[in-house]
């Protein structure tokens, strides 16, 4: 499978190079997309959690009103 | 010279053929020799045509002339170049103005028509003393654009080689879309990625809002959030003053919009500064996604004075 591509542009003369990434380039690039998908997850966990917990005062017996109250 | 018309059975005396028929018809003579040795007295007014060089010829009282060709006509040989012009230089009068070098544009200059010669790179037409003319553009407000590329098709596009001139830079990355999974979108100044080379605050309102403070090793457009396929939604903007210091703090603030879907809009304003530890000026910049590649984008960067 073709690495990423990498595009550098001179601002100074227009000229594009454009190829894939080297190996150094390549472990950056997958370091940031781990990171991202751990953030991701992170927030996608976050949500989850927040649903939940609405989902528990409303079991028992808070009005929507008290759970925005507390909840924001 | 009155003109007349001949009914049927009107005498047609001697004169009337020398005033009327002969001198108002047009001649036909096989060259002008032949029409000497025909009319050694010409009249003024008198009309010929030769059939050597298929001229209408008439005498002006001392010289035949063309009369396509004469001094109350424009001759073609005013002209001489491919994009000549003839241009008045007088009452009833006309001259050539050649074609001007590549790229000059025509000005009028103390009531004559002239060009004004091509600029230099980067100069902009302004007036002086009533006169268009090329100048150096203005020293403080003006934008000038130094880059602009597609970030379709890449998972990283650099800026290099920024010129070091202006005192601030504005970058704007626009239209971006992504892969179909979530992603993120950063920057680095210089490519540093492994220090933490600014600090400063972003304040996220939207999906993933947060507000924190602190340092970090890169600058995130897309605070922990996904952007998809909104793309004309999908707005950034990045300016960064003293980018050419190599000693000073370089403080940076940055606004966009994303959009991952209808319902879902969020909205980013961070302020900071690239850390004057970063050791040098700023001559690239690295717009970095997480997902590979983009879809779509642009990222223009402007010099601004």
């Amino acid at each position: 499978m073709t690495n990423p591509i990498i595009k550098i542009v001179n601002s100074e003369t227009g000229e594009e190079i454009q190829r894939p990434m080297n190996k150094e380039e390549l472990a950056f690039w997958q370091s940031q997309k781990t990171e991202a998908e751990n953030e991701i997850a992170q927030i996608d966990e976050a949500k989850a959690a927040r649903q939940s917990a609405l989902e528990k005062l409303a079991a028992l017996g808070l009005t929507e009103a008290e759970i925005a109250a507390l909840a924001g | 010279m009155p003109y007349k018309e001949f009914a049927n059975g009107n005498p047609l005396p001697a004169s009337d053929i020398d005033t009327y028929l002969m001198d108002q018809a047009v001649m036909t003579f096989a060259n002008s020799t032949a029409r000497s040795t025909a009319i050694p007295s010409p009249k003024e007014g008198m009309l010929t045509y030769l059939e050597d060089t298929n001229a209408y010829e008439g005498w002006t009282g001392s010289a035949w002339v063309n009369i396509n060709d004469n001094t109350a006509a424009i001759p073609k040989s005013t002209v001489t170049t491919a994009g000549d012009l003839i241009v008045a230089n007088g009452n009833a009068s006309v001259t050539r103005l050649g074609i001007g070098a590549n790229g000059s544009i025509p000005r009028v200059s103390s009531g004559a028509l002239g060009y004004l010669p091509v600029g230099s790179n980067g100069q902009v037409l302004s007036v002086s003393g009533g006169l268009p003319t090329w100048t150096a553009p203005p020293s403080s407000g003006s934008l000038t654009l130094l880059s602009t590329t597609s970030m379709a098709g890449t998972a990283t596009v650099t800026i290099s080689s920024i010129n070091q001139t202006y005192k601030k830079l504005y970058m704007v990355i626009s239209n971006v879309s992504g892969g179909s999974s979530n992603w993120l979108l950063r920057v680095y100044p210089n490519g540093n990625q492994n220090t933490a080379n600014f600090w400063g605050g972003h304040n996220v309102v939207g999906s993933g809002a947060n507000n924190n403070w602190g340092t970090a090793a890169n600058l995130q457009l897309t605070p922990s959030i996904f952007v998809n396929q909104q793309t004309g939604f999908n707005k950034w903007i990045l300016e960064i003053q003293d980018y050419s210091s190599s000693v000073l703090p370089k403080p940076f603030i940055t606004w966009g919009t994303w959009q991952a879907s209808s319902a879902d809009q969020s909205t980013l304003l961070l302020g900071g500064a690239f850390n004057g530890g970063l050791g040098s000026a700023i001559t690239s910049l690295q717009v970095v996604t997480t997902s590979s590649p983009f879809a779509s984008g642009t990222v223009e960067l402007y010099g601004v004075n």
